[in-house]
C-alpha cells in the first residue's frame, strides 16, 4: 500500500468496486479442491524407533547381536546339554582329544591325536593306531632316537570308545564343552554385574557433580582423581590379595575404578545441557530438579551410556582373563573363559584343543560385542553416518 | 597460564600425599608378616628385623617414618625382592628396557595406527572399513597372553624368524633389537587399535560436518581438506590418546615379560606385593602416581597447543 | 603446523626421557666387573680355558652349562639372601661346603676354606662348648685379598652386627650371640675369638652345642658364615652403619667362592664363571667353566628353548615327554600334604578323631598323584621320607630311618602304615560313618584353603582333585569341601600358630631335617621347646588334639633336642618313632605326596646322579662333558 492506495500487480491501481465487496459476495473455491498439504499419514516416529530402524538396518550389526544371542543361550543351556556336568570328574580320562559324533566320520575332531612314540611303544598304542606318519629321527635335544609318528584313537586307546567329549577333557578328565559354558556363563555374569554397578554408581555421581557443580562436584572429582591415579594392577593384586579371590571380591576390584568413566560422561552431560533453553523453560515452569535431571538431561547422555555398556562387557571379560592368568581368577572350581584360557595357555604344545576352543569363544564375544558398541553407537548418533 | 599451572602442580601435590596415605595403610593392613617365616632363620632375627624396620611400633608411627623418608626424597631400601638394593637404583634398572620396548612399539603404533585411522574414516562403511575393523577388534580379542605365546610358537619356535626371548645384552645392540621384535609387536597390537579407533569415529564425525562441505567448495582438493580442516579438528581427542601413549612409554606389561623374558617393572612390582616388600612396592607406586599426575596436567595443556579455542585457567593469557 | 610442532616437541621430549632413563639404566654397565687376572697361568684350570664365544652351536661351547632360574638372585650378600643358599655358596666361601660325591653317590660335607677338622676343648663331646676352627692358607678373595682368621671375625661380627639386623644371622648360637645382636653388649663379650692368624674359637650357646663332630662343621657350613670382603664392605655401608649394598650389583661383590659373578642383568640374566686367579677353593671338585642363566618364567618357553640347543637342561613333566629316554627326577626335600587345625571353630566335626582318620585312608595317593602330579613321588603316607639318623648299633654310621625296626613297628589306630600308599575306602568309610554319626548326621562342609599364584602349574588342580575324591567317596551329600584359594603371603599367616585361620589347609610341612628327624616334625604345635629368652618363631603349625599326646610329644622333643635323649641314638630313634606314632593316631597331618619335577639333559653334557638332591639338584657345576 502506497499512500491509502492500493495497487494491482501490474502497478494499477485497484478500482474503487474491488476495494467494497460484500462479504457474501466471497465465495470459498477449495471446498471441493483437493487438499495438498495434508497432515502425514505416517506414524510418527519416536526417537527409540528410529535407534531400532537404524540398528536393524546394519547387517554387521544385527549378525554381533546375533552372536551374543547365540553365545548367551549357550552359555544358558550349554553346561545342561552335555553329558557331562562341568564339574565331573574323571581322571582316568584326562586330557582327551575332541571328538563330534557327525564331524568324526569327516576327520575333524574325530578323538585322535598325533603321537611321537618310541619304538617299544608301538605295541602298546599297536591296535588303536589310525594312521601312521612315518618314522621321524629327531636330533632334538631330547635325545636323538627314533621316533614313530601315529595317529591315536585316544578312545579307544583309553578303552572308552562309546564315550564322547565334545570338545575334549582337561587335566582332570572334566568336559571341557560343559566348563566351557559354564565358564562363559560366568564371565558373562561377572561382566553384567560390573556394568550394572559401574552404570548406576558413574550415573548417580555424575549426575550429582555435572548437575549441582559447586563443591560437592569439586570433592568428588578430587575423591576421583585420587582413586584414578592409584595404579591399577597392584590395586587389584591387594584388594583380592585382602578379601581372598572370588567373584564379589573381583567384581569389587573392576568396580573401583570402572564407574569413573561413566561418571565423567554423564557429568559433561549434565553440563553441557543444564542451561539449554529448554531446561530453564521447564525449570520456570516448576519441574523438580529429579524431573530436569532424569527427564530432560539425562535422555541426551543415553546413546554414549548404552554404547559404553556394550563396550565395556568385553573389557570386564578380557581384564578377568588377564587375572586368571597370574592365578587371581574365579575361585576354582568354577571356570571362567579367562581362567580356561590360562589353563590352555600352560598346555599349549602338549594339547592345543584345550586352548583353541576357549580362545574362539572369547574372539566371538569380543568381536560381537565390539562391534554391536560400534553399531549401537551409529544407531544413536545418525549424524556420524554420511 | 603459569598461574593455572602451579594450582594443578599443587592439587596433584595433594592428590598424591593422599594416595600414597591409602596405599601405605593397605599395604600395612595386608594379612602376612613382613619376615618370611623360615625354618632357616635364626629366632633371635624375627625381633631384631621387627625392630629394625619398626614393624613393632603402631601403624601411624610407621607412617611417620615413611614420610620423613619420603619428605627427604629417600625411597628406602629393599627388603624382600633385592635385600640391601637402594628402591630407587632397582627402579631405574627396570626401567631401561621397559622403556626401549615401548619407545619402539610407539614408532610402530603411530604410522599404522595413523593410516588405518585416517583411511578406515575415509571409507568408511565400505568393504575396506569394515574388513579393517574386524581385523583390528579381532588382533585385540585374544587376550595377549595367547597371542604372545602363540607369536612366539609360530614366529619364533615353528618358523625360526625370531629368538624366542630377549637377548641377553646390556646394551641395546642390533641383536638386542632383533630379539625385541615380537615383544614389540606383542605390545602394539592394542595401541593400533585404539588409535585406529579413536581417529575414525573423531574424523568420520569431522567428515560430515558443514565446514567440510566449504572447503570443499573453495576448491580444495578431497587430500587437502583432509589433512587441512579434518584432521585437525579430530587431533583434540587423539592429543589425549597419544600421551597416554607416551605415558605407557614407561607402563609396562607383565605377561608380555614373562613370556619373552623382559627383566621389566611389572615383575619387580609383583614380586614385591607377594614378597611383601613394602618399601620397594611403595616405591613403585610413588614412581607410577607421579608420572601418572604429571603426565595428566601435561595432557590438560597440550588441549590447548593443539586447539587454541580452548583456554586454561579463566582464558586470558593462554 | 602446530600439530608437527607438538608432535616434534612430544618426540623430542621422549627422547630426553629416554635418554634419562638409558642413564639410569647405566649405573650397572660402566663396565664390567674387573677380571682380577687374566686367565692362564693358572695349575688348577684345566686346559682348554674358555673364550667368551657368543655362537649357539652346541659343539664349541666348551664346559659351560646353560639353565633357566624364575628370577636372578635376590643378593649377592650371604648375609642377606633368602633365594638359592646353594647358589650363593658359589661365591661366599665357607669353612665347610657339601659337594656330591660320585663314588659314594651321596653328598659329602669337605673343607672348602678350614684346614681339617675342629678341634673341641675336651675329648668328652657331652659338655663341650669351645671349639677351635682353623682357616687353611693360601686362599684368596678373587682380587687377591688373603683370606685369614681376621676376615672371618669380620664376616661374622658383621653378620650379627645390631644395626644390620641381618637375615641370616647366627647369634644365637653364641654365647651372648643374642645380647649382641639386640646391641646390649660388646663383640668382644661374643663367644668368638681370633686365636692367630689362621684360627678362631667358639663358645657356643647353651643348647646350640655341636652334639658331633658333624655338627661343628655344619655351624660353618650355614649361608650366613660365608665371607664378606672386608674392603668392599665397609665401602658399602651406609653413613649411619644400618644399610649395606653389598653384593647388590655385580660390581659390589667380591668372590672367596670357587666362582666368580661374571655377568648380570637384573632379571634376565645371570652367569657365573671358574675363578682363575689361583687362589680359590675347591678348584679340583668343580669342573664347569661357566654357568649361565636365563630368566624364563614360562614352561612352553624353555620346552622351545631347550629344543633350540640353547638350554642343556630344562623340566618337561607333561605327558608328551614321557616318550623319551633321559628324564631324571628331583625330589623337594618336604611332604606335601593337608594341615588340618583341629581347632577351627567353623568345623567342629575336625575335632573328632574318626573324621580325621577318614581323610586319612580316604586319600588316593596314587591316583591323584597320577593324575595331577605326575612326576611326584606315590609313596607319600610318611612324615619323614628322607630321614638318616645315626646308627644306634654302629657309632659313626647312620642308616635310613626307614629302614628301622622302630620306624616299622608304627601302627595308626592299629593298622599298619610301612605301605606308603594306606589307601583303604572302607576302611575310611567305616570311620566316617562313625564321625558323620556323631555328628548329629548332619551335612559336614569345611573350607579348604591352598596355595595358589602364577608359576604353580598344578596349585589349583591338586585341590579340585582332592574335593572331587573326598566328596565322591563319602558322598556328595554328607561331604562337602569348598575350596578357598589364597596368595602364599596370605596363607602362610593363616596356618601360624598365632592365627590357625583355617579347617583344612593344603601345604607343605617343614624341610626334612635329615639329621634330627624328629626336629622335623616340629610343625606340629607342642609347648616351646626352647629355652626361656629366645623368640617364639612363627611357622607352619597344626595342633596335636589330644592333650596327654601333646604333652608327650612335647616332653620327648623337649628331650631330644637339648635333653638327655640328646646323645643317646637309640633312645634318639626311639623317640622319633614315638613322636611320629603320636602324629599317626593325632593324625593333624595327612601327608599326600612329595613333589617332583622330571629334568631332561642335552648329550653336551652328563649328570652326576640319576636322582637328584635336594639341594645340590643335580651338582651341574661338578658334571661331565661329552
Amino acid at each position: 500500500m502506497r499512500n491509502g492506495t492500493v495497487f494491482m500487480e501490474n502497478g494499477q491501481p485497484l478500482g474503487e468496486e474491488l476495494l467494497n465487496i460484500a462479504p457474501e459476495q466471497f465465495e470459498i473455491i477449495e471446498r471441493e479442491a483437493k487438499i495438498v498439504d495434508a497432515d502425514f499419514r505416517t506414524e510418527s516416529v519416536s526417537y527409540g524407533k528410529d535407534v531400532l530402524r537404524r540398528f536393524l538396518r546394519d547387517r554387521v550389526t544385527v549378525t554381533a547381536a546375533v552372536i551374543i544371542l547365540v553365545i548367551v543361550a549357550m552359555a544358558l543351556i550349554g553346561p545342561n546339554i552335555s553329558p557331562y556336568t562341568y564339574l565331573e570328574q574323571n581322571r582316568e580320562m584326562q586330557n582327551m582329544p575332541p571328538r563330534i559324533p557327525v564331524l568324526e566320520n569327516i576327520g575333524i575332531c574325530d578323538g585322535t591325536r598325533v603321537l611321537n612314540i618310541k619304538k617299544s611303544s608301538m605295541e602298546e598304542y599297536g591296535p588303536y593306531i589310525k594312521e601312521s606318519l612315518g618314522e621321524t629321527t629327531t636330533s632334538s635335544a631330547f635325545g636323538t632316537s627314533t621316533m614313530y609318528r601315529v595317529k591315536v584313537d585316544m578312545y579307544a586307546y583309553k578303552g572308552i570308545p562309546d564315550q564322547y567329549f565334545w570338545f575334549g577333557s582337561d587335566v582332570l578328565g572334566r568336559d571341557i564343552f560343559a566348563r566351557l559354558w559354564q565358564g562363559t556363563r560366568i564371565s558373562l555374569i561377572l561382566a553384567l554385574v560390573v556394568v550394572a554397578v559401574n552404570l548406576s554408581v558413574g550415573l548417580i555421581v555424575g549426575a550429582i557433580c555435572g548437575y549441582y557443580g559447586g563443591w560437592i562436584d569439586m570433592v568428588i572429582q578430587r575423591l576421583m582423581d585420587i582413586i584414578w591415579n592409584i595404579p591399577s594392577l597392584p590395586l587389584t593384586i591387594l584388594l583380592i590379595m585382602l578379601f581372598g579371590s572370588g567373584l564379589l571380591p573381583l567384581a569389587l576390584a573392576f568396580c573401583l575404578t570402572g564407574w569413573m568413566g561413566t561418571a565423567n560422561s554423564v557429568r559433561m552431560q549434565f553440563y553441557r545441557y543444564k542451561g539449554r533453553e529448554y531446561v530453564l523453560a521447564s525449570r520456570t515452569m516448576g519441574a523438580s530438579d529429579m524431573r530436569l535431571m532424569f527427564r530432560h538431561i539425562l535422555p541426551n547422555a543415553i546413546g554414549t551410556l548404552i554404547t559404553s555398556c556394550a563396550l565395556s562387557v568385553p573389557g570386564v571379560v578380557f581384564q578377568e582373563a588377564g587375572l586368571a592368568y597370574l592365578g587371581l581368577g574365579i575361585q576354582a572350581p568354577n571356570p571362567s573363559i579367562g581362567m580356561m584360557l590360562s589353563d590352555g595357555q600352560k598346555v599349549l604344545l602338549d594339547y592345543p584343543s584345550q586352548l583353541v576352543f576357549p580362545g574362539v569363544v572369547i574372539v566371538l564375544l569380543m568381536l560381537a560385542f565390539n562391534l554391536l558398541g560400534n553399531g549401537l553407537r551409529d544407531a544413536f548418533n545418525p549424524s556420524l553416518r554420511q | 597460564m603459569v598461574k593455572y599451572v602451579i594450582q594443578r602442580l599443587i592439587a596433584a601435590f595433594f592428590t598424591f600425599l593422599a594416595i600414597i596415605t591409602v596405599v601405605f595403610f593397605v599395604l600395612r593392613l595386608m594379612p602376612g608378616s613382613v619376615i618370611e617365616p623360615s625354618p632357616r632363620l635364626d629366632p633371635a632375627i624375627y625381633q631384631a628385623m621387627m625392630d629394625k624396620y619398626h614393624l613393632n611400633d603402631p601403624l601411624i608411627v610407621q607412617f611417620g617414618y615413611a614420610i620423613r623418608d619420603y619428605m627427604s626424597l629417600d625411597l628406602g631400601y629393599s627388603l624382600k625382592v633385592n635385600p640391601g638394593s637402594p628402591v630407587l637404583d632397582i627402579i631405574l634398572s627396570r626401567l631401561a628396557v621397559t622403556v626401549q620396548l615401548n619407545y619402539f612399539s610407539a614408532f610402530v603404533i603411530l604410522p599404522f595406527g595413523l593410516f588405518l585411522g585416517i583411511s578406515m574414516a575415509v571409507k568408511k562403511d565400505s568393504l575396506y572399513d569394515n574388513v579393517m575393523s574386524s581385523l583390528i577388534i579381532l588382533t585385540i580379542s585374544v587376550p595377549s597372553f595367547v597371542l604372545a605365546a602363540l607369536m612366539q610358537y609360530l614366529l619364533g619356535f615353528k618358523f625360526g624368524w625370531f629368538p624366542l626371548i630377549l637377548e641377553a645384552e646390556e646394551s641395546l645392540s642390533w641383536t638386542k633389537f632383533y630379539s625385541m621384535i615380537m615383544p614389540i609387536l606383542a605390545l602394539s597390537f592394542g595401541g593400533i587399535a585404539s588409535i585406529a579407533r579413536t581417529l575414525r569415529a573423531e574424523l568420520a564425525e569431522v567428515l560430515t560436518m558443514d565446514f567440510m562441505q566449504l572447503a570443499k567448495a573453495k576448491g580444495l582438493s578431497y587430500g587437502q581438506t583432509i589433512t587441512r580442516h579434518a584432521l585437525r579438528n579430530s587431533c583434540v581427542p587423539l592429543a589425549s590418546t597419544f600421551l597416554y601413549l607416551f605415558l605407557g612409554v614407561l607402563g609396562s606389561s607383565l605377561v608380555i615379560e614373562q613370556i619373552f623374558s623382559v627383566p621389566g617393572m611389572s615383575k619387580t612390582m609383583m614380586a614385591a606385593i607377594n614378597g611383601k616388600d613394602h618399601w620397594l612396592t611403595m616405591g613403585c607406586i610413588i614412581f607410577y602416581t607421579l608420572i601418572g599426575l604429571l603426565m595428566a596436567i601435561v595432557a590438560d595443556l597440550s588441549y590447548g597447543v593443539v586447539d587454541p579455542r580452548i583456554r586454561m585457567g579463566g582464558g586470558k593469557d593462554a | 603446523m602446530k600439530k608437527s610442532r607438538l608432535l616434534a616437541g612430544l618426540l623430542a621430549a621422549l627422547m630426553a626421557l629416554s635418554m634419562l632413563t638409558a642413564c639410569g639404566g647405566n649405573q650397572n654397565d660402566p663396565a664390567t666387573p674387573p677380571d682380577p687376572t687374566p686367565s692362564g697361568g693358572d695349575a688348577n684350570t684345566p686346559g682348554d680355558t674358555q673364550t667368551p664365544d657368543d655362537s649357539q652351536s652346541g659343539d664349541d661351547l666348551g664346559k659351560v652349562v646353560r639353565f633357566t632360574m624364575g628370577d636372578t638372585p635376590d643378593t649377592f650378600n650371604c648375609q642377606t639372601t633368602s633365594s638359592s643358599y646353594e647358589l650363593v655358596s658359589n661365591w661366599s666361601g665357607k669353612l665347610y661346603r657339601y659337594i656330591w660325591d660320585e663314588a659314594a653317590g651321596a653328598r659329602v660335607l669337605v673343607e672348602e676354606l678350614a684346614d681339617g677338622d675342629p678341634v673341641p676343648e675336651n675329648e668328652d663331646l657331652r659338655n663341650n662348648a669351645v671349639w677351635t676352627y682353623k682357616v687353611a692358607q693360601g686362599y684368596t678373595f678373587e682380587d687377591g685379598t688373603p683370606i685369614d682368621a681376621h676376615t672371618f671375625e669380620y664376616s661374622i661380627k658383621m653378620l650379627n652386627d645390631p644395626k644390620l639386623a641381618n637375615r641370616n644371622t647366627d647369634a644365637s648360637g653364641y654365647v651372648n650371640g643374642v645380647k649382641y645382636l639386640s646391641g646390649e653388649c660388646e663383640w668382644e663379650e661374643v663367644g668368638w675369638k681370633v686365636i692367630d692368624d689362621y684360627t678362631f674359637q667358639v663358645t657356643f650357646a647353651p643348647g646350640y652345642e655341636p652334639k658331633s663332630l658333624l655338627d661343628a662343621k655344619l655351624a660353618y657350613e650355614t649361608i650366613g658364615t660365608g665371607l664378606v670382603h672386608p674392603e668392599m664392605f665397609e665401602s658399602c655401608l651406609s653413613d649411619d652403619g644400618s644399610q649395606t649394598t653389598y653384593g647388590t650389583t655385580a660390581e659390589t661383590i667380591v668372590s672367596s667362592g670357587p666362582y666368580r659373578i661374571s655377568k648380570l642383568i637384573p632379571g634376565q640374566y645371570f652367569e657365573i664363571s671358574k675363578r682363575t686367579d689361583g687362589g680359590a677353593p675347591l678348584m679340583d671338585v668343580y669342573t664347569t667353566e661357566r654357568m649361565e642363566w636365563s630368566v624364563v618364567s614360562d614352561k612352553n618357553t624353555r620346552i622351545q628353548l631347550f629344543e633350540q640347543g640353547k638350554l642343556d637342561m630344562v623340566d618337561g613333566n607333561g605327558e608328551a615327554f614321557d616318550e623319551y629316554e633321559g628324564g631324571r627326577y628331583l625330589y623337594q626335600d618336604f611332604t606335601q600334604g593337608i594341615f588340618i587345625n583341629s581347632i577351627s571353630p567353623t568345623a567342629e566335626v575336625l575335632k573328632d578323631v574318626n573324621f580325621r582318620y577318614a581323610l586319612f585312608w580316604g586319600y588316593d595317593r596314587e591316583g591323584i598323584a597320577a593324575a595331577v602330579a605326575r612326576t611326584s613321588l606315590p609313596t607319600a603316607c610318611h612324615n619323614l621320607p628322607h630321614a638318616v639318623i645315626p646308627d644306634p648299633n654302629n657309632e659313626g654310621e647312620s642308616i635310613r630311618y626307614m629302614d628301622t625296626s622302630e620306624y616299622k613297628a608304627i601302627r595308626m589306630d592299629g593298622h599298619e602304615i610301612q605301605d606308603g600308599i594306606c589307601y583303604d575306602p572302607d576302611l575310611a568309610l567305616e570311620y566316617f560313618n562313625k564321625a558323620y554319626e556323631a555328628n548329629g548326621n548332619q551335612k559336614i562342609t569345611i573350607t579348604v584353603l591352598y596355595y595358589d599364584g602364577n608359576g604353580s602349574a598344578n596349585a589349583k588342580d591338586i585341590p579340585e582333585a582332592i574335593k572331587d575324591h573326598y566328596e565322591q567317596l563319602f558322598g556328595t551329600d554328607r561331604l562337602e569341601l569348598a575350596l578357598q584359594a589364597s596368595p602364599w603371603a596370605v596363607m602362610s599367616e593363616q596356618i601360624q600358630r598365632s592365627m590357625m585361620e583355617y579347617d583344612i589347609a593344603l601345604s607343605s610341612s617343614i624341610w626334612n631335617n635329615s639329621k634330627e628327624p624328629w626336629n622335623s616334625s616340629n610343625f606340629v604345635y607342642g609347648d616351646n621347646p626352647y629355652a626361656e629368652g629366645t623368640a617364639e618363631y612363627p611357622t607352619q603349625y597344626c595342633i596335636i588334639t589330644d592333650e596327654a599326646r601333646q604333652k608327650e610329644w612335647s616332653d620327648l622333643y623337649y628331650r631330644c633336642a637339648s635333653g638327655d635323649l640328646k646323645f643317646d641314638p637309640q633312645g634318639t630313634l626311639e623317640a622319633t618313632a614315638r613322636m611320629e606314632e603320636i602324629l599317626y593316631e593325632d593324625c593333624t597331618f595327612i601327608p599326600t605326596h612329595i613333589s617332583g619335577t622330571r629334568y631332561f639333559f642335552s648329550s653336551r653334557i652328563q649328570p652326576l646322579m640319576e636322582t637328584g638332591d635336594p639341594d645340590l639338584e643335580f651338582a651341574l657345576l661338578q658334571c661331565k662333558f661329552n
